[in-house]
Formats: structure tokens, sequence, C-alpha cells
């Protein structure tokens, strides 16, 4: 029986090692506090904001949105690259648009938690900022996708599998959404609100603006729907203040400069790295869109395109001819007004688109005001935003010349004005806002002429939808399969006649 | 066991022994001339006898002459005359077949015989792992161990392996085994700088059970290597000396045909006509014209050549032969031993180059009670390759790699003669012929990485023997590691006339750049013990062992770089324009974990043949949350030798050996790195500007309640040895069932976190290892030749998936494709599905009979919307041959491998292709054809078979289609299925009297190499080694990428001295 005792005492010893132990082991295992990265406990709103402000502008001139571009007659490939079969031919498929979708929901993640965090600690301002930006990529991603998830989106810790709301409903929430925003804008500012607004430089009165912008374009995209009525949001917006005119540019810009990965978005994208190479080797113009500025002696062009690399006059490649463009060398890159500088600011929703907006709701009479009047200084400010030399002179030879720009040739019903002012706003807004094109096309179709037809398809319209992508299918798969989107050619968004 | 039964025959036989005529003094070592302690010396025929003392000396007195039966446990017997020699030396050879006297090394480095244990542990001598001359020691294994897979995944100077030992235990997290080298727990990556002639033996731990007291780094096995210690108080010294040449082999199929075109050129008929400088080769076919080749320069010259295929095999030539020069010196002596090593690694790359020295030193010494073992290792390694990924950041993407721009080279162009891209006119940068690609050698000339690493490995190991049944033992190991490693970029300096006159996206002039690495990292493990067994009566032992672990792992790396070097070619930080490029993530990282355990086990053995043990484990990890953090898991293994226990079979003459061993075990794991709990923010975007931060959500949420995983192993084993244990079967079922995933799984983005961590899935792992050992297969004359055989079989299936969800593990949205429209090739975990099966793009196809569907006007396919999922990427059979022969000094040994039942992805497939050089592209001429085994819909809406709708284009527009072909993943898919003739091994010891009869030099041993020398796949794998892949270190399995060196054969020799 002897051994059993001194393995009593043996046990006992390893015991009261092991005691030891687990007494310091506490403190010895909390180890786990991350020293290298921020988290939810030590980020603020404030740290936030300027970063998915920056990251909203930077959306737009995004090479996510490049096939848009192309599709609208703005953008085309040169001659030395192999042409994107997909995508020149419209036989797009689900992960064609991915990462448009993945970059869009990344930043209005971004928003949201600025929202939530400002909200948490009372900054209204903040928030609402916030909200407004977030009601700019949402309706893009809309008009884009349709149906998509809204209401349980970013609710990580309830729904891993956002459910999709249908697109109708996104629209109303996001009218209410900026109603509630503009509510938070009329609140005291913080004093750092003004260290950290990259946007407005803490100019409420602008964010309101730029909100009742944004819920004048909701309506408008609805304007082809039979029985809609747009009375009672057009009261809040006149209410609070109407939206932007000329000179009240909503852009950003954290102090761009010219390094790598500081450049101001679109030059960073088109324009050229810091080094002076070209940034986009295969973008130039398009064409269709040289043709038509061309044709009607716009002086825009020079602003929006430059001449080849070497020389003559502005030349853009037939977009999905898969030999015989002009190559790099022989055709233009974006120009000055899009492309200037480095350091330029990055446009979020420049005035002049916010003007067509408004001319388009007076001639369809929502707005009082005189229709001719509003389009013609619309088209003026879009010539002093892009910098035409003689702005003003220009834009009035143009307007008092140009067929398509004359307004006596707009014609007497409010389809035909609003037409007209669409295809005025469609060349304004080359390489700008390529999205609002495409949903004034797919609403009005006002292009009268069919040349931005890519050159590799027989369709003889583009799509009139992106496909919901890949990652979806893959992580959401439920909720994406009850959508019955068919393809993208028929299944429109809930605005399109 | 051998020595104390060695002691009982000294005890036996010197009493019997007589006095008589004549004294015969003698020696015995074994092959490699290590002394063999207490060898049995009897004269035949008689009971006389004597055993060698502890060196292998030997005195016997004997009548006359007589034939001495020599004999030791693990070694043959042999018989020897002493006709007219008064000494003997005799060599005994190491036979693996004695299965009932094999000592392992298993946990806590506590030897143990074989025959206890309930699980299965294989042993792998020095000479088994040496005898190929791999540079590392995964190599050197890979196909002579059961259960064990060993794939390379390139060819690279640094030739990374994963090791893989019964499948897969984690989904996403570490498969691979623990290494414990002396008794030290070290990184895997280790074994790959252990010179295998440093070895003693290496003991491999294949199952879960084995390993309940290493803890959760186990789960995947563990590989214990045991360095070499003198012994004997003789002085040896071991001189070796390898040179290896490899070469590439395996190449891609190339079409041989067509030159360059892309439609720049059209003829009237709509026929592509030739470019001078295109990199797609869709151009006309060849006709032996002297053609341009290139532009015109700012001379007015331009190059000329022959429009054939003259230069086709430039491809294969450019790479290097590789070369690798293995020299090392050992010294040991009674207790201790010392060594050097020296390898020199030149790669198949140009210019590539890797080089690492170590030195070992370990030793041991006794006072009494007390014993002490430490052991020094320093290893220093240097490498400079090329730095392909710098090529994305420098170029667009589509330029991205080596082995690309050397396809895209159209086979009229003499590839070779761009060496000398600082001298030559046509190769310098400006005047390069092709407007779209670079000159790769001007990127092995200027885009470089060079590195070093410092590795300092040391434990210290002190028992006391407190009584005869009881021993404490501590144990204190460090590993220390130090890299650095310099990225530097050559500014791409551009001629006014190019950059004027030729493609911008070459030709533009940029800056220089350059990254700089540095980190360290420790990892102190303390492991202290009691342990002892004692006699309880005289058939019952019992055994055990209490004790505990302290882990801390540390490590800090600074990452730096500069994008604008202003001072051209002066590679510094400090020389750039604008912010410093500081990356976030995973670099600029600091990080602590620890681990605490304890553990005890009890084993008990009824008279030997019946033994049964009982392990647990709890640990308490820092990784987790505090009410996570204490996790316990169990253990037992039973072993029955039924040769000892059952009268029938112990008498038996066919069967020599038999037992029974099952074990049933749990263990966890924690697959989860330090800082995991929280979701994270960083700067990104250019952020911060100026005094403005802008930070944004990393996307990574973790569940708020994360678990360890586990793994549940119930394996049983028998092992059986016929005819005197001339044939040896053992074989093992085992089953793993998987629980508790922690997993990164893609969530949908619009819940803001594209990435979730939770415990996201269970799977199941099932297999049979079998190994058939045949020694001696047959005898002829004086020489024998011996088979092994083992087998593996292993499935796995995903049971459980969060929300059942597919799991993305890693695909080529992991690494950059270069074409432009690159097919997805993920491998995915589903449900009811293998881990991992493959998710592809593919065309649309009927659903019925599987068939594509054609479009009836174009006879184009289209691409499929949905993502397919098939195949497997683990091989469900591994089987591994290793024939061998030995007369005398004279020994030849070849291993083959087959793996089977799984696929793969060849990433170099939709490149080539788009670059218009893969045969396939070529197989209809380039002319209009019918898409084989399509259908296409009838005016009745019916799928009906398709013979005689051809593509619109046969050429440029079907070959680089996304849609039609470029893009489609399953284009690029085909059978893993691979026979190998893994090595070949000839070595021949020189005879004794050509090297002066053993007295300074005592063997001198050459041999011949030759290693991966045939690759036998089938027809549907036109792309080279199925067993490449783009990663060696996550879980995914057979995607390969173009950013690799092609597959290598290797040739070589050694001469090893031994003093």
């Amino acid at each position: 029986m002897k051994y059993f005792n001194i393995n009593r005492r043996i046990c006992g010893a390893v015991l009261a090692v092991i005691v030891a132990c687990t007494g310091c082991k506490k403190s010895f295992l909390d180890v786990n506090d991350d020293p290298n990265r921020a988290t939810d406990e030590n980020m603020t709103a404030e740290l936030i904001f300027p970063q998915a402000a920056s990251a909203t502008g930077a959306r737009l001139a995004s090479g996510n949105l490049q096939f848009i571009q192309n599709w609208m007659g703005y953008m085309s490939a040169s001659g030395d690259f192999a042409i994107q079969q997909d995508e020149t031919s419209y036989n797009i498929d689900f992960s064609f648009g991915n990462t448009l979708w993945v970059n869009n929901y990344n930043v209005l993640f971004d928003l949201y938690l600025t929202k939530q965090k400002a909200m948490a600690v009372g900054d209204s301002v903040l928030a609402g900022a916030s909200v407004m930006l977030s009601a700019r990529l949402f309706q893009d991603l809309v008009d884009i996708y349709g149906n998509l998830p809204f209401s349980q989106a970013f609710q990580t810790a309830i729904y891993t599998q956002p459910a999709y709301d249908k697109a109708q409903d996104v629209y109303t929430a996001l009218q209410a959404n900026l109603d509630t925003a503009i509510t938070y804008m009329k609140a005291k500012q913080r004093t750092t609100f003004k260290s950290i607004d990259i946007v407005n430089g803490a100019n409420q009165t602008l964010w309101i603006k730029f909100a009742n912008t944004l819920k004048l374009r909701l309506l408008i995209r609805q304007s082809q729907m039979p029985g809609f009525n747009p009375a009672a949001e057009i009261a809040k917006i006149q209410s609070n203040g109407g939206v932007l005119h000329a000179g009240e540019n909503i852009d950003v810009n954290p102090g761009y400069v010219n390094e790598t990965n500081k450049q101001s978005p679109f030059y960073a994208t088109y324009g050229k790295t810091p080094t002076g190479a070209e940034a986009s080797t295969s973008t130039r113009a398009n064409e269709f869109i040289v043709d038509l500025l061309a044709a009607t002696g716009d002086a825009r062009i020079e602003r929006f395109f430059n001449h080849p690399g070497a020389g003559g006059a502005i030349t853009g490649t037939t977009y999905g001819l898969a030999a015989g463009n002009p190559d790099g060398a022989h055709s233009s890159t974006m120009g000055p007004g899009l492309a200037g500088s480095a350091s330029q600011n990055q446009w979020i929703f420049p005035a002049f688109e916010s003007m067509f907006l408004e001319a388009e709701a007076i001639a369809r009479g929502w707005l009082p005001g005189d229709a001719q009047t509003a389009y013609e200084a619309a088209v003026t400010e879009s010539f002093v935003w892009l910098g035409v030399p003689d702005a003003t002179l220009e834009a009035q030879d143009y307007l008092s010349n140009a067929d398509i720009a004359i307004w006596a040739n707009a014609g007497p019903t409010v389809l035909e004005q609003a037409q007209f002012i669409t295809f005025q706003k469609y060349i304004a807004l080359c390489g700008i806002d390529p999205v609002e094109s495409w949903s004034d096309l797919r609403r009005l179709d006002m292009i009268p002429d069919k040349g931005y037809i890519s050159h590799n398809t027989t369709r003889t319209s583009i799509p009139v939808r992106l496909l919901y992508p890949q990652s979806e299918y893959t992580t959401n798969g439920a909720n994406v399969r009850a959508q019955s989107v068919a393809d993208q050619f028929t299944s429109k968004i809930f605005w399109q006649p | 066991m051998r020595k104390i039964l060695s002691l009982l025959v000294v005890l036996v036989l010197s009493v019997v022994a007589l006095a008589q005529d004549r004294q015969i003094t003698g020696k015995v070592t074994d092959d490699k001339g290590d002394p063999v302690p207490f060898a049995t010396i009897k004269i035949k025929k008689t009971k006389i006898g004597t055993a060698a003392d502890e060196a292998g000396n030997f005195k016997l007195t004997v009548t006359g002459n007589a034939i001495l039966e020599i004999s030791a446990s693990g070694l043959e017997t042999r018989e020897v005359s002493t006709a007219g020699q008064t000494s003997i030396s005799v060599t005994l050879v190491r036979t693996t077949n004695e299965l009932s006297t094999i000592v392992v090394t298993t946990s806590l480095g506590i030897k143990r015989q074989a025959k206890e244990l309930g699980y299965a542990a294989t042993s792998v001598t020095n000479k088994v792992l040496t005898q190929g001359k791999a540079v590392n020691v995964q190599q050197a294994l890979n196909g002579k161990v059961s259960g064990v897979s060993v794939t390379t995944v390139n060819s690279g100077v640094f030739e990374s392996a994963k090791i893989n030992i019964r499948g897969i235990r984690s989904l996403t997290g570490n498969n691979q085994p623990m290494l414990v080298v002396d008794g030290a727990p070290t990184p895997l990556g280790y074994l790959s700088s252990i010179p295998p002639d440093d070895i003693q033996d290496a003991t491999i731990l294949k199952s879960a059970a084995s390993a309940a007291i290493y803890g959760p780094d186990a789960v995947n096995g563990v590989i214990i290597v045991t360095t070499k210690k003198g012994s004997g108080k003789k002085l040896n010294v071991n001189v070796s000396s390898t040179l290896q040449a490899s070469r590439v082999a395996y190449f891609p199929k190339m079409q041989r045909e067509f030159g360059a075109g892309a439609g720049e050129v059209v003829d009237a008929w709509g026929n592509y006509g030739y470019v001078p400088y295109e990199n797609q080769q869709f151009g006309p076919r060849f006709d032996g014209s002297i053609q341009d080749i290139g532009v015109k320069l700012e001379d007015g010259s331009i190059q000329k050549g022959a429009y054939n295929d003259g230069h086709y095999k430039d491809k294969v030539k450019f790479w290097n032969t590789g070369l690798t020069w293995q020299n090392s010196i050992s010294v040991s002596g009674e207790d201790f031993y010392a060594s050097i090593q020296d390898a020199k690694i030149k790669g198949l790359m140009p210019h590539d180059e890797n080089r690492r020295t170590s030195f070992r030193f370990n030793a041991a010494k006794s006072y009494g009670r007390l014993s002490v073992n430490y052991g020094l290792n320093y290893v220093l390694q240097n490498y400079n390759v090329v730095n392909e990924p710098g090529m994305a950041g420098l170029f667009p993407a589509y330029n991205g790699s080596i082995f690309f721009l050397i396809m895209q080279t159209p086979s009229n162009v003499p590839l070779l003669d761009y060496k000398d891209w600082k001298n030559s006119k046509f190769a310098q940068y400006s005047n390069y012929y092709n407007e779209y690609a670079v000159n790769p050698y001007w990127i092995i000339g200027n885009l470089r990485q060079k590195g070093r690493e410092d590795d300092l490995i040391g434990n210290l190991d002190v028992n006391y023997k407190i009584t005869d049944w009881l021993k404490a033992t501590a144990r204190l190991s460090t590993n220390l590691s130090f890299t650095n490693s310099k990225n530097s970029t050559a500014p791409v300096v551009v001629t006014e006339w190019a950059a004027k006159n030729r493609n911008a996206t070459q030709y533009s002039p940029r800056p220089g750049n350059v990254l700089d690495f540095e980190s360290y990292s420790s990892r102190i493990n303390l492991d202290y013990f009691l342990s002892g067994e004692k006699k309880i009566d005289k058939d019952f032992t019992v055994r055990y062992i209490a004790g505990g672990a302290v882990r801390q792992n540390r490590s800090k790396d600074v990452t730096v770089g500069g994008n604008n070097l202003v001072v051209p070619y002066l590679y510094n930080v400090a020389v750039r324009s604008g912010d410093a490029n500081v990356p976030t993530g995973s670099s600029n990282y600091d990080v602590t974990s620890r681990l605490l355990s304890t553990y005890g086990n009890v084993g008990l053995s009824y008279k030997g043949w019946a033994n049964i043990e009982f392990t647990g484990r709890n640990d308490w990890d820092s990784r987790l949350l505090e009410k996570n953090r204490s996790f316990f898991y169990p253990g037992a293994n039973a072993s029955l030798i039924l040769s000892d226990a059952v009268p029938f079979i112990q008498n038996s003459k066919i069967i020599s050996y038999a037992k029974l061993r099952g074990a049933v075990s749990k263990s966890g794991n924690v697959n989860l790195g330090a800082y995991a709990l929280q979701a994270t923010y960083s700067q990104t975007g250019g952020f911060p500007y100026g005094n403005i931060p802008g930070f944004t959500s990393n996307g990574i949420i973790p569940s708020k309640d994360l678990k360890p995983e586990f793994v549940k192993t119930t394996e049983v084993g028998v092992e059986l040895g016929f005819l005197n244990n001339r044939i040896n079967v053992e074989a093992t079922w085992f089953n793993q069932n998987n629980t508790q995933q922690i997993l990164s799984v893609s969530q949908s983005s619009t819940t803001g976190y594209p990435t979730g961590v939770a415990n996201a899935a269970d799977f199941k792992n099932k297999g049979v290892e079998m190994d058939l050992n045949l020694t001696p297969l047959v005898k002829v004359g004086k020489g024998r030749i011996d088979f092994k055989i083992n087998a593996t079989y292993n499935d796995n299936k995903v049971t459980r998936t969060l929300n059942d969800a597919p799991v993305v593990i890693g695909g080529n949205s992991g690494f950059a494709q270069n074409s432009t429209s690159s097919p997805t090739a993920n491998n995915i975990a589903v449900v009811g599905r293998p881990a991992f099966a493959f998710q592809l793009s593919d065309y649309e196809r009927d659903p019925a009979t599987g068939k594509v569907i054609v479009d009836p006007v174009t006879g184009y396919p289209t691409q499929s919307g949905e993502l397919r999922i098939l195949g497997r990427s683990l091989p469900l059979w591994v089987v591994g041959l290793t024939p061998s022969y030995s007369i005398g000094n004279f020994s030849a040994s070849m291993t083959w491998d087959y793996k089977t039942g799984h696929s793969f992805y060849a990433g170099m497939g939709s490149d080539m292709d788009f670059a218009g050089i893969s045969k396939r592209s070529a197989d209809y001429g380039r002319q209009r054809f019918v898409f084989p085994n399509s259908v296409y819909k009838d005016a009745s809406g019916k799928y009906v078979d398709n013979t005689n709708i051809q593509v619109q284009d046969g050429n440029y527009g079907f070959w680089t289609g996304a849609a039609t072909n470029s893009q489609i993943g399953t284009n690029y898919f085909a059978s893993a299925a691979a026979w190998r003739l893994r090595e070949v091994n000839i070595s021949y010891n020189l005879p004794l009297k050509w090297i002066g009869g053993g007295k300074i030099v005592q063997r001198v041993t050459v041999s011949a190499i030759g290693r991966n020398l045939l690759l036998i796949v089938p027809k549907s794998n036109q792309w080279g080694d199925p067993e490449f892949n783009y990663s060696p270190t996550n879980n995914t399995y057979g995607i390969s990428s173009s950013f690799q060196t092609p597959a290598s054969r290797f040739f070589g020799g050694t001469l090893t001295v031994q003093f």
C-alpha cells in the first residue's frame, strides 16, 4: 500500500503546481487586446466621416462604372487593347457588377457607422450629413439593380442574410430619411464639424439644399410612372429652401495631392499617375460623343477631352470594334474639365445636374418658373463647371446656334421637353455621372441617335439593369433568388415605362 | 528494451561460457557505421557466446574455426567465419521488420515500445530520409509513409511543400502537422531548413489520439525529429557533398503553327495577318518567309527573321538548369554532435538564388540522478530572387508574370537573344519587339527581392530521477527568428522616341520603388512533468505522466516603403518623394498570444501484451474570451499483442506478430489569430491627408462567442507480421468528426461585413491507411529485393455550414491572373460535398444531357450565370511503391507514387489561350469548327445535338472570347491523377580495401540520385504538374497560377566520406 501514499503526495504536488498556474492564469492570459488596430471601443464618427465622404466621391469616379461610361457613349477602349467581349456584347453575367455592388455597400456601411456613432453621442448634424451622402449612393444602387437589401442592411447582429426591399419602398424610405436628415441638419453643429466637413465646409444650408436636390432626383426618376404625384414632397423641398443652384457644387476634398494613393479620384482613374504616365492607357473618348460635340460646335469638347498624344483633332474610338480603332497615341484621353489636376475636388453632385433636374421639374409643372430660363441656366452652368473660357458667352452661342440646344426646338409636349432637357443633361454629364444618364435613357429614351450602341452586338438597346452580383448568390442566395430577375434586357427597374 | 534483452543474454551466456583455445576480438557496427551496443555473439549450434559492450566491442574464445552468429534486435542476424582471423568487424544491416522491438519516440520525447501503443506511429530512419538527398525533409518524406501526403506546390528556390497527415481536420485553419525537434515544439516551416543529415530519426504520430499530450497543435499529427547526439567513445567525422541539377519538365502543351496577330491586319477574307509587334498569336500560319520582328527603331533599323517555329524551344531553354550544392561536415563523440551544413540553390528562374548555412551543436551530460541535454541550432538563409508580384504595381495586371511573358512570345521570335537588356540594341527596354509585353530578362534584372533569415533554436532539458519509478523533467525551448527583406524595383527609363511612339502602357517612364520588411518572432515553451512507471505485481505495470506547459508566441514586424524614389537605382525609403508607403492590416503588427496547459496520462500494461492508456488535457488559450478560454479534452487507447497473448498464434510458424489497437480521442484547437474577437478599423484611401484622418471598417466581424474547434477521432488498427516478419502488414481505419470549425465565411456585403468569423461548419474525415512491407521480397543470390507499398484512402465530407451557405476557402480571388478575362476557380466547402470541391465558371448546359448549349446562329456557347461545383481538391487514393535492391555494398531503390480521385485547375490555361500559344487553341487549325458535344435549341424549343453549326469565328473571336472560351473555368480543369517516379537512388559503398582498409577513412559512399523523374498524367491534363498550387500556406489545393515556375526534374550525385 506504500506507493499509494506516495502517489497521493505526488498528486498533491502536481495539483499545487496546477493551482499555482491557474491562480496567475487570468492576468497572464489577458493579452488579447489589439495593440495594432482601432476597434469599436475607440472609433468615433468624426474619425470615419472624412473617409466615408471621400469614398462617396470616389465611387462616382471609379473604374467600376467604366462599363456604363462606355455603354452611354462617353468612353471607349483604344485600339491597342483586346476588347472586353462580355461588356461590348452586353452579354454580361453575374460576376459583372460584383465589385460595384460590394464597393458601394462598403462605403454605405461606413456612412451608416458614422450615423450610428454620431447619433450615439447626439451629433445630429454629422448624422444628417452621413444620411444625405448615403441617399446619393443608395439611389444609384436601386437604379442599377432594383430591389435590394435596405431596411435589414448593416445589422449584422440580427440579419446575416438581409432580405431585399422592394425598389419602390427603398425610394419611399430614402425620401423619409432625407426628411429626417434635413431635420438633423438644422441642429447646432459641433465645433469639430468645421474641421471634418470636407464636403461643404460646415455650410449647413448647402447640405440641406443637397438633400432637397436628392429628393427631387428621386421624384424626377418616377416621372413616367402612371399616376405619380410628387406634390407633397415638392412642397417640402420648397419649404426647406429648394435645390442647388449655380455655383453650389457638392464635392469633396480632404486635401488631394499628386502622390500615390492621394490623388483626386477621377484624376487618379483617368488622368495621370503621380509620375505623369497615363493612369488608364485603355480608356479613350468615345467616337459617339466626340462626333456629337464636334458636329454642334460645342466648346465643351476641349474640356471633356484632350487632343491625342500624337497630335491632331480630338478623336474617339468606336465602342466594341475589335480591330481598326486608333491606338492610344492617336485617340483622346479625358480632358482638363474632368481630369484637370491631382488636387481637384471630387464631385458628388455638381450644381448643373441639380439645375437640369429643376428645369425638367419646371417643364413638368411640378415647380413654378420658366422652363427655358431654368434649362438655359443649367446648360450655362455646365460650361462654367467645366471651366470653358468665356463660359457664359460660349454657352449663349451654343444655346442659340446648336439645333439640339435651341429651346425653340424643344417641342410642345411635356415629354418632348423633358427629352430635350435630358439630352442636354446627357451631354453635360459626359464622364461625370453616367448612371444618371443611363437612368434618363431608360426613362425617356432621349438620345435621338443609336450610335452609342456597341459595334459588337446585334442588340438595338443597351441593358436596362445589371444582374445581381455573384457574391449575393453565394452569401445571400435565398433572398437574391426570390427577386426573379430574368435578364439584363427585359427586367426593368420599377420606374421604367 | 533492446538493451534490457541484451543484458539478460549477457547474464545467461556468461554463466555458461567455458574457457577455450583462441580469443577473437571484434566490433559490431550497423550499416551506417555506428556501433551496435550489446549485440549477441554466439557460436553456431552451441550455447556458447557473449555480448558486445556499449561500444560494440566483444571478445570471445573459440575452439578452432567456428561460425559466429551475430544478432541484435532491429538488425539482421549475420554469420561470420572465424577461420584465420583474430579480429573481426561485422556490419549488421538494419531491418525494419522487427515490429515487436521497434522503439518509437512519443510525446514529450518519451521512448516507448511500438507494440504498447494504441495508435499509429511510424518511425523513419535517417537512412530513409537521406537516401534521395532531398534538400529538405518534407521532400524526403514524400511517398514513404502511408497517410502522409506531401505536395510540392512550386519549384522555386524555396520549394515549399504542404504536408498533410490523414487529410484535413480544419477547413480554413492549420492542417499541417506539428513539428517537435528534440522535444521543442518548432514551427513547421523549419522542417525545410533542418539538414536531413542531422536527423537521427523521425517519428510520425499520425493520429490526433497519439498527440493528446501535445495539445492543440498536435491535432494534425506530430513529426518528432530527434537530431543526432554522439554515441560511442570514438570520434566520428562525416563529410558529405551532393550536387544536384534540375531541369524544367512537364511544360504545358503549346501550338507550333501560328505566329503573332490579333486583328490589326485583316485581309479581304477576314484572315488575320501577321503583326510583328503583337503578343497574341492569332496571326497567319508559319510559312518560313523572312518577316519583320517588332517595330522600326529610332535609328531606322528593324529585326528580321524567318517566320517559322524556329524559336519554339526558347520558351523551355529560357529556364536555367537549377543547381543545388550541399556540403556538410559532422563530428560526433561520446556525448556531443556538431555539424555544419551549407546548401546553395540556384533556381530555374535565371538569377534566383538561395543559400542556407546551418550549424548545430547537441550535447548530453549525466551527473548521477541528474541528466541534462541541450542543443543549439543556428540557421542562416540568404536569398535573392526576382520579385514577380512587383510587376502588377509597375504595369497593368495582364503583364503580371514571367512565365506569361514567355508564353506571349511568338515562336518566330528569338527570345534568348534578349538576355542582355543593358547593351543589346533589340533587348533594351525601349526597343523590345513587343508592344504589349516587357522583356522578361528586364524584369529579372530589375525587380528583385533580397532577404535574409536568421533562426536560432535552443532547447534545454533537465531530468532528475527522484526514485526508480519517478522522474521529473523540465524542458525549456525557444525559437527565435529574425527575417528581413527588401523588394526593389528599378525605374522604368524610356527613350523619348519610345515614349512618343510606342504603347503608353509599357513605354512610359516610371520611378523606382522599394519596400523594406523586418520582423522578429519568438516562441518560448516551458514543459514540466513527472513521469515514470512501476510494476504493481508480476503481471501489471502502471505508467504515468502529469505535467503542464506554458507557451508564449510573440512577433513583430515593421514594413515601410517608398513609391517614388528620386535617386535612380538607390533603394532607400529615405530618398523618396511624397508619403512613405506604410501598409496596414497584417503588416506593422505586434502580436502576443499565450497558452497554459495541464495534462495527465495513466497507462496500464498486463504482461506487456495488453495495454491501455488514458490521457487528459486542459488548455487555457489567451485568444478566446475568458468564458470560452478553458477547454478539456480526453483520450484513451489500447493495444493487444495477440502473438503474445494467444498461444495458438504464439506458436504459429506463419504468423510471427499480431497486434490489434484502437484509440478514441477528442482534441481542441483554436484556429484563430490573436486579436480576432473584435471588428477593426483602419485608414485607407490615402488617409490621413495632412491633419484629416479617415477610418474605414475592415469588413470582418467575428461572432461574439467563438469556441475552439474540436476533433473527435476514432481509429482501429492491426499490425501483422508473417513468415518471421518477412511480410509485414499494417492497416488503420480512422474516422474523424470535426465540429465547430472556426471559419471566415463570406457574408453578404449588405450586412456591412463581407467577412464573418464563426464556428461555422462541421465535417467528417475518414480513411484507411495500409502498409505492406516485403523484406526481403526475394533473395537473389547474395542480393535481396525489398518491396514496400503504402496506400491511403481518405475521404471527407462537409456536413454543416453556417446557413447552409457555401464557404469559399480560397481561389483565384487570391491571386491575380494575367489575361483580361480570367475564369473563376475556387476551393469551396459545400454541405454534402468533399472538402474541398471546386467552384468554377462553366458553360450554359442542357440540364438533361449536360451538353453545352450553343447559339443556333453563331454556334457560340454562352457562359452560365451560376458557378459549377465539381470534383475534389484532395486525392482519394495515395499509393506509394518503394522497391529496392541491395547486394553487398550496392543498393538501389526507387519510390513511385500514385495519387488519384482529385482534380486541379490550371491558371496558366486561360492565359495561354489568351496569348494564343496553347495547343488547344490550335486544335481546329484556327478555322471554324463545330463545338464538340454541343446542342442547340431547335424551332420547337427542344435541344438537339449540334453536328453542323460551326462557331462564327474559330480564331481570335472564339479563343479569346470570355464567354465562349477563356473565362470558362471548366476548360482548364482536369483530373489531377498522376503516376510519379518520385525518386531513384543508387548508392555504393566503396570496398574497404580501396580506401586503406578502414584505418583512417572508414567508409566512402557514392550515390546517384534522381527525383521527380517521370510524371504520367491523363491526356486531359495539358498543363503540367497537377500538384502545383498558387499558395504554399493556405488550405487550397490544385489551383495553380502562371506565377509559378514550371515543374522540374532533378539529377545528382553524392559523395559521403566517414572518418
